[in-house]
């Protein structure tokens, strides 16, 4: 009997302490690069963002601040002037298939870049972007919830299918 | 003994100072009957003393003196599983739940590099078309293969 439950209670801690360092290895890896002066390491609590929520400034686009309100915490973590590709498969390695799911991945000469999200439903819990190149790194981090159409639109159309994306895009760049 | 020798005697009992010898005189006196008045008081506390070395213990007595329910109840092996998975899985319950709900608190990287919401504010506006603008640019790269156009398309417009 007591060996029994030696046994059980061990395997108890196992299975925990397993579960709870797959969901913190992206954190882990956060934490053990935020540190390093060399790197921009920007974040944002969700009191913060309470605040900001708050703010009525003359010059607030209504679209970011709609997007604001409902996100809950951001977390960046950059590196200029470097060779980001080894770092962005080091992130993509802490990457657990079982809680994100890929939301797009681009790989071209100069980045490659991946976009993760965890959603329940329809409902985007946390969006995971990783930005590696050949001369820098950037990992974001948001969490609450993400209204993606809105966001595509701020930088272009992206609910417009076809085409006329393309021509948007050379007018950006 | 006179109650000089006794008040003197008592003054070592309290430091904690007196032989055995000494005690025992101590507890004669207060056994006796001529107890000087003013030291009448002390007598019922050195009475208790003898009372209690009356008390004795009897090993070979069979019925324990004390077996609280609680431990008989507790030696029952399965009912001890069963504690031991109770508490197991409260423990387990509570070990998880702060990694599921509460994404935005769970660790100690979120203390904030902005102290005024302002800069904030600008920082995640940044933030939202730097992703934005990331993308977008999937969507351009994905243009050039239609087939992809469409899966990005159908997985951007589903949320």
């Amino acid at each position: 009997m007591k060996t029994r439950l030696l046994i059980a209670a061990v395997l108890a801690v196992f299975v925990t302490t397993l579960v709870s360092a797959q969901s913190n290895a992206l954190d882990k890896f956060f934490t053990s690069y935020m540190d390093d002066p060399s790197f921009t390491v920007v974040t944002i609590s969700p009191k913060m963002f309470q605040m900001i929520s708050k703010l009525d400034m003359e010059d607030m686009e209504p679209e970011v601040k709609d997007l604001l309100n409902n996100i809950k915490g951001l977390r960046i973590l950059a590196r200029e002037d470097y060779d980001g590709r080894q770092l962005y498969n080091e992130a993509s390695s802490k990457i657990n298939a079982n809680e994100y799911d890929e939301l797009l991945r681009v790989r071209d000469k100069d980045e490659n870049v991946r976009i993760f999200v965890k959603a329940q439903g329809d409902v985007i819990n946390e969006l995971l972007l990783i930005v590696g190149g050949a001369s820098e790194f950037v990992m974001l981090d948001l969490t609450g919830s993400i209204d993606l159409k809105t966001v595509g639109k701020l930088g272009g159309a992206l609910d417009v299918p076809g085409i006329k994306h393309l021509e948007k895009m050379d007018e950006k760049h | 003994m006179d109650s000089n020798q006794v008040r003197i005697l008592l003054e070592k009992y309290w430091q904690g100072e007196t032989s055995v010898v000494e005690e025992s005189r101590l507890k004669a006196y207060f056994r006796s009957d001529d107890v000087a008045e003013e030291l009448e008081q002390y007598r019922a506390l050195f009475q208790f003393f003898d009372a209690e070395a009356l008390i004795k213990f009897h090993p070979e007595s069979k019925t324990p003196i004390v077996k609280s329910t609680t431990i008989r109840i507790l030696s029952s092996a399965w009912v001890r599983g069963a504690a031991a998975a109770v508490v197991l899985a409260l423990g387990i319950y509570f070990y998880m739940i702060p990694g599921q709900e509460n994404i935005d608190m769970r660790d100690v990287t979120y203390i904030d590099t902005y102290e005024s919401p302002e800069l904030a504010y600008e920082e995640a506006k940044k933030a939202l078309f730097y992703l934005s603008g990331k993308m977008n640019k999937g969507v351009s790269t994905a243009a050039n293969s239609l087939d992809k156009m469409r899966t990005l398309d159908e997985i951007v417009n589903a949320n």
